[in-house]
Parts: structure tokens; sequence; C-alpha cells
């Protein structure tokens, strides 16, 4: 009898712990209008400002808003903070822009041309840490006309303007708030757009929530959680047990298995990513000094066939692109495609073997996740091939980003580009020029002068021409090599959810949402 | 009449249960596969065929995509999983044997001297209690973090993870060996304390010490495939079964071999370990059990 009684027990305290289990993950999902999203980075900050990589700017894109966004379809740019086009002058010096009326931030703070002037001095002042200062680069100064108009005085005639006024680092801060707190952990009040800030464990959950004063109409979403699950195979478990609602970086390697998902949908479209390998060309930013030397880096990429891993590890998920400016980019020609490197192992055996280089150690940084790792590995066995030898550096993400900016860290590295404005320019510019490429380190003026020249005028053809003379010096120095452009592969809970997509650059807009009824 | 080693004795005895028997022949076949698995396999384990990536094993002999001449399938990047399973191993028990015998080696020193001594006992004991408070996957995840992710690092990790175990063990084994009245005996006929230790405390404490080692194996690789499976073991693209099993998280769904077939190779290897390592615990020293 007592036995039963300790076993009756036993049973009793079993089932109150399973019943008491509920938490999924840090959140409870009571409500239907609540889109759960799993992300398997973590983001680094939330100030668009001074943040520069997608799952940042995947929560950033919610609670901020640029003056112009770029349409899903990727075809034009329409005014989104701003009221309208902007108007230039004749010489194509000044751009008048109106904004948009009756916008606030989430404070209740106006938004007003301050808020633009303010973005422009910040983004140049170089204490400040904006991630891409040549976002207004082209910019001399600016004149507020009224509350609701800024005229940009421009040094040159930019191309690009609005493509860089788009972009998700030219997104508006509140400018009385951005003084003394921190948005980057903190970004209460900090926006105009269509969901504020609720909480937040740095590297674990975001939650942000509607903005029920939103100029656009309070969107049907009410709450946006985003988990942060670092390991795939979980963040997939997660949607197969109806606990997220969304995942919007799902990899070639998962999109069979979440394509089979009931009530979920899953999307593979074209995109402006790209996924490609950058080297260091001097020897005071590289572990091995012979990165200096063009025959070696031209070695390293003979030696490596991406037809085949594309083909393949990426399960027809992804294209290959001889050019660093893919095909969908603007300024994309295609004679780009002879600028690259052609992989050619018997070339690179014999350089190699001619200079006595076989033996060689080279440092291959990388981020964790899975595709990284895939690619990592395959270039270190192709290198193996041709008597190169590979150390792989792998890190989390975020240590990733920064050491990939270091003098010290590694003699070639596997990035990533979102191509958020879909202008190839824009891949240049920040990626490779002197000023802002901190991750190569080209730092070569010929380069830099056809990157700046592609961006002064608004020909296509001469961008074009100018943007090819980039590509060619680029590539032909061997600093860079496209691996693949992946496709846009992303599932959602349609059941529950509808109208849901991303943009061309990977970013999504819960305000665009609807909830299914 | 010539005593018989207490070794030889329990390996007898131990030979006359069946369980530990067929693990016993396990081990063997295992270690035979291991240290000959060039003749086992033509396939480099880290050569990589992309476009014979994912195939089925023997299992699935029906469908199109299998190879006969990887009787196991291969991995996501085209590399043969038998050898992979083979040379991985390799890496797995020489890990659990070093780290044993280091572990064994210091451990027995620290417990020695903590049993003996009782001035060192306090000492000694609190360091390793120090230790202690660590869980052992962390305190190993601490020191790989500080030496850096290789092999070599590993070891180191897991080694001296398995020192504090061993010199606990050790420690309690002496304190029952030093009151032994022979011990006395010597210790008054004048014997030091060096030949005291050296020719009969440990000679005394060979069955416990047989015993964790054993033990301690199972233990040993299953942490270095647990710090594999998290990245801090052996690197990419070197074979270890914990690594196998991370690296292949991503294909659970579509190719759940890939998880399966490294998961029963430590699971076959841990448990004739463990169960090696209880028989003889039962048959030198059963006072362990406790």
């Amino acid at each position: 009898m007592k036995k039963l009684l300790k076993s009756l027990a036993c049973l009793l305290i079993v089932a109150s712990l399973v019943a008491c289990g509920g938490d999924k993950g840090g959140t409870d999902k009571v409500v239907d209008d609540q889109f759960d999203v799993v992300v398997t980075t973590a983001p680094v900050g939330m100030h668009p400002i001074k943040t520069n990589d997608a799952p940042s700017t995947m929560v950033c894109a919610q609670i901020y808003e640029t003056l112009y966004h770029r349409s899903y379809d990727g075809t034009t740019y329409e005014p989104l903070l701003a009221a309208e086009m902007p108007e230039f002058s004749e010489d194509g010096l000044t751009a008048t822009i109106k904004l948009r009326e009756g916008v606030e931030f989430h404070d209740g703070t106006p938004f007003t041309a301050e808020a633009v002037g303010y973005l422009i001095d910040k983004t140049k002042d170089p204490a400040y840490g904006s991630m891409r200062a040549s976002i207004v680069e082209s910019i001399d100064s600016y004149t507020i006309v009224d509350d609701h108009t800024i005229q940009l005085h421009l040094a040159y005639v930019d191309g690009v303007l609005i493509a860089k006024l788009a972009h998700s680092n030219a997104a508006i801060v509140n400018p009385v708030l951005d003084a003394t707190q921190d948005f980057l952990v903190n970004p209460a009040g900090a926006g105009t757009g269509a969901y504020k800030f609720e909480s937040a464990v740095t590297g674990s959950n975001y939650k942000l929530v509607a903005n029920e004063n939103y100029w656009g109409g309070a969107p049907e979403v009410k709450t946006v959680n985003y988990d942060v699950i670092a390991d795939e195979s979980t963040a997939v478990a997660r949607l197969q047990t109806g606990e997220a609602d969304g995942y919007f970086t799902v990899t070639a390697q998962s999109y069979n298995t979440v394509s089979n998902i009931p009530d979920y949908t899953a999307v593979n479209e074209k995109a402006s990513s790209i996924y490609y390998m950058a080297l260091r060309s001097h020897e005071e930013s590289s572990l091995n000094p012979l990165m200096a030397n063009v025959e070696f880096r031209t070695a390293i990429l003979q030696s490596l066939d991406f037809d085949t891993f594309t083909e393949t590890m990426m399960n027809g998920l992804a294209s290959r692109s001889n050019s660093i400016v893919g095909p969908t980019l603007v300024g994309y020609t295609e004679a780009m495609e002879a600028a690259g490197i052609k992989y050619d192992p018997e070339a690179a055996k014999a350089t190699i073997d001619k200079n006595g280089w076989a033996g060689q150690k080279i440092t291959l940084l990388t981020a964790t996740r899975q595709w990284q790792q895939d690619l990592a590995v395959f270039i270190q066995a192709e290198l193996a091939k041709v008597g190169i030898e590979c150390e792989i550096i792998s890190e989390e993400w975020s240590a990733f980003l920064a050491n990939a900016k270091l003098e010290d860290k590694m003699d070639f590295a596997i990035l990533t580009w979102s191509n958020v404005t879909g202008d190839g320019q824009q891949m240049l510019e920040p990626n490779f020029s002197e000023k802002n490429g901190v991750r190569v380190k080209y730092n070569n003026a010929e380069f830099d002068a056809a990157v700046e020249a592609s961006a002064r005028t608004t020909v296509l053809e001469e961008r074009q021409a100018h943007m090819l003379d980039a590509v060619k010096k680029i590539q032909g120095d061997a600093i860079v090599t496209p691996v693949y452009s992946s496709n846009q592969l992303y599932v959602y809970n349609s059941a529950k959810f509808a109208d849901v997509q991303l943009d061309k650059g990977g970013v999504f807009y819960a305000k665009d949402f609807d909830v299914v009824e | 009449m010539k005593r018989e080693n207490q070794v030889v004795v329990a390996f007898r005895k131990l030979l006359k249960n069946k369980l530990a028997t067929f693990c016993f022949i396990l081990v063997i076949i295992e270690l035979i596969l291991l240290i000959g698995a060039p003749l086992f396999t033509k396939f480099d384990p880290i050569e990589m065929n992309t476009i014979d990536r994912l195939r089925p094993g023997f299992w699935a002999a029906s469908d199109p995509r299998y190879l006969p001449e990887h009787w196991l399938g291969t991995d996501e990047l085209g590399r043969d999983i038998w050898a992979r399973i083979l040379y991985g191993g390799r890496i797995s028990i020489s890990v659990g044997f070093i780290s044993t015998a280091v572990g064994i080696t210091f451990g027995t020193i620290f417990g020695m001297l903590a049993g003996y001594y009782k001035k060192l006992d306090n000492i000694i004991m609190r360091i390793m209690d120090v230790f202690f408070t660590f869980p052992g996957t962390l305190l190993a995840m601490l020191i790989v973090a500080m030496l850096g992710i290789d092999v070599k690092n590993a070891t180191i990790a897991i080694s001296i993870w398995s020192i504090p175990s061993f010199a606990r063990m050790i420690r309690g084994r002496v304190l029952q060996i030093k009151e032994e009245e022979y011990i006395t005996a010597i210790r008054s006929l004048g014997a030091t304390d060096f030949w005291i230790l050296s020719k009969h405390v440990l000679k005394n404490a060979l069955p416990t010490i047989i015993v964790i080692a054993t033990m301690r194996m199972a233990s040993s690789i299953l942490s270095i495939a647990t710090l594999s499976y998290l990245g801090l073991g052996v690197p990419q693209p070197t074979p270890e079964w914990g690594g196998m099993i991370s690296s292949a998280k991503t294909y659970m769904y579509d190719a759940p071999y890939l998880i399966v077939i490294p998961g029963i190779a430590i699971v076959i290897t841990v448990i004739c370990f463990n169960i090696l390592g209880d028989k003889l615990r039962d048959i030198l020293d059963p006072s362990l059990k406790d």
C-alpha cells in the first residue's frame, strides 16, 4: 500500500511539472495577432544608424522608417517619410524634399525636417559611429525651409541619392531621445514606424507592439516577437510545433523540410543578396604576408570550384555569377562576367609549385552559421588539393563582424551582402572602398575613383561603364569573388497570416501582413 | 606457493561473465577496426565529393541513389560515413585513452599524497573541490576557450577535468590502506614513505585505479564527443563522432542516418566500457559501489 501511494505521489509530481512546462522560449503565445519570428542570429543592436547587419535590420525595419523605400518587387523607389519624390534643381545639385505631415515619433515628438538634418549631421560625425557615413557623403549642407521641407545641397550630382536615402542606415531616429538614450539596447520612443519597442532580453528575445497612432494606420498584427534560436534545426522544430509563425532566413539545406510543414507556406524567390569571399591584400592587414602577392591570391581563387558547390550544395536554390555586382543589381552588365577569376586548379597548382608555395598556411575567418561552415570546409578541402593549408576560425556572429575589421585576424573571410538598395554602386562602395571597406581593406585609388564616378552621374550607361571598370579592377586583383546569389527562402504560417513577404533586401514589414480571420 | 596476480585473477573472473565477455570482444573488435582503419576503408575521411552528397546506406539498397561502395552512405559534403566513423573513432578512443592516462597519473599522485600525508590532504582536496564546483563540461569549455580549439587542447581540458575524480577516489583507498597493520609494520622496520607508497600503497590501490580508469574511458569518450558537438573539440574537417552529429543537425529530417550512425558508435563504445568497468568493480573493489 505504501509503495502504491509513493508511486501515485511521484506520478502526480511529474504530471504537475509537465503541466507547468508550458513556457515556450520565454514567450507565451496567447493571441492570434502576435507574429512570432524565429531568428538564428541575434541582432547586434536596435539602432538603425549604428548597426549594419541583417538580423539588426530585421528588427529596426519595424521600428524606424526612411525617407524613401524600395518597392517589394525592387523595381522602384517610393516615398515613405517623404511626401513625394525629391525635386532636383537643373544642375542636379539641390534636392528639395517635402516631408510627410502628421507623423510622430513613438514618444509623441513630431517628425520634422530637423530630424532629417539630425540624421545627416550625425551620420557625418565620425564620433557618432555610423556604419554608413558614405550615405550622406554627397550632401555638402542642408537648409531647413520649414518644418516639413528640407533642401539638400549636394557636392556633386549623386546618381544614387534616393537609393542611399532608402537604405536602412538612413532611417530617421528621434533626435531628442537619441542624445540621452542608447537605442542599441533601448529604442523606446526612437522611431516613427508601425511598431514600438516593448522589451528585449539581449541575445534572446525582442518584442515589439503595434503603434496604434501610426500615420499609415494601426497594423493588423499587434505584436511582433523575435526569438533567437541559434540552431536551425531547433528553429525548424519551432515551426513544426506551431510555436513560431515565420522564419525568414531558411537555408537551402532546410528548405525541403519547411516546405512540408502543414499550414505553412514556404517561399522561394529571386533576391539581391550575394555571398562572397574577400581576401586581404596587404602585408600589414594579413596573417600571411604572401596575401600581398596578386599571383598567390589568384591561385587561391583558381582552386575554388564554386560552380560545383552551388550546384550540389544549394539544391537549386542559388545561382552563380562571376561578377561581384550580380545580374539583379542596377549597374550590372554582362561584360562583368568576364571579370572574375575562373576555376582552374591546374593553373593554381602550377603557380603554387613554381613559386614553392606548397604548405603555405592561410587563415579563413567565418561565422558559425551552417552555410558558412559548409562553405568554409569546402574551401579548405579545395585549397588542400593544390597544397595550401587553410585554418578555419569560426566565431559567433557579432564577434565575427567585429574581428573581420581587424588587421591581424585573418587572410580572407566569407561575407554576405543583402543589397538592400538594389544598386551595384551600393554594393561596391560600402564594402570595398578605402573609406568604408573596413573588412576588405583594399585601399585602391583606381577602384575608388571608378566607384565614385559611378555615383556622380544619373546616366545609366555611364554608371554601368564605371562600375564595369571597378569590377574588373577588384576582381582582376583577386580581392573578391562571388560564391553564389542565394534565392530568398522563407516560411510563414499561412493559416494565420496573409500577405507575408520580404522585399528584395530580405526585410519584412509586419505592418503589411494581414491576420487571417 | 606463488600468489597469483590480482589483475590476472580478476580478468579470468571477468571472462566468466557473458555480458562482460561480449563487451570485451566488442571493444577488441572496435580497436582492431579503428587502428586498422586504412585496411577497412579505401576512402579518405576528409575528401569531399559534393556530387555524391547525402547518399543513403545499405538500408536503402533499392534506392537509385544508393552507391554500394559507400555502404553507410555519404554525408552532407559527400564524404564516406564509414571512413569518418573509423577515423573519427581513432580520435575519440585516443583522446579518451590519453586523458584517462593523464587523469590517472596526476590523480593518483595527488590522491596518494592527500591520503597519506594529513598536512597535504586539506590543501589538495580543497583545490580539487574548486574544480568540482564547475560542472565538468563547463570546465572543459572554459579551458578550451582559453587555450584555443584543437584536439590537443580538448585532450588537456578533459584530462584536467578527470584529475579531481581520480584524486578523490585514490585518496579514499589510500586512507584505508595506510591503516593496515602491514603498513604500520613496514614503517616501523624503517621503510621510507616513498617505498611504502610506491611498493605497497600503489600496488594495493591498483584494482581501484583499473576500475576507475575503465569507467573514466567511457566518460572521456563522451566528453570529447560533447565538446566536438558544441564546436569546441575537434575542428573541422577532422572527423569525430560528436562533431559528425553536430554538423548533421541541419539534415536531421532529410538524412537522419547522419546522426544515428555516429550516435550508435558512441553508445556502443560508452556502454561497453561502462559495463566492463562495472564488472571489474564488482570483482576487484566492491566498496567502490558506495
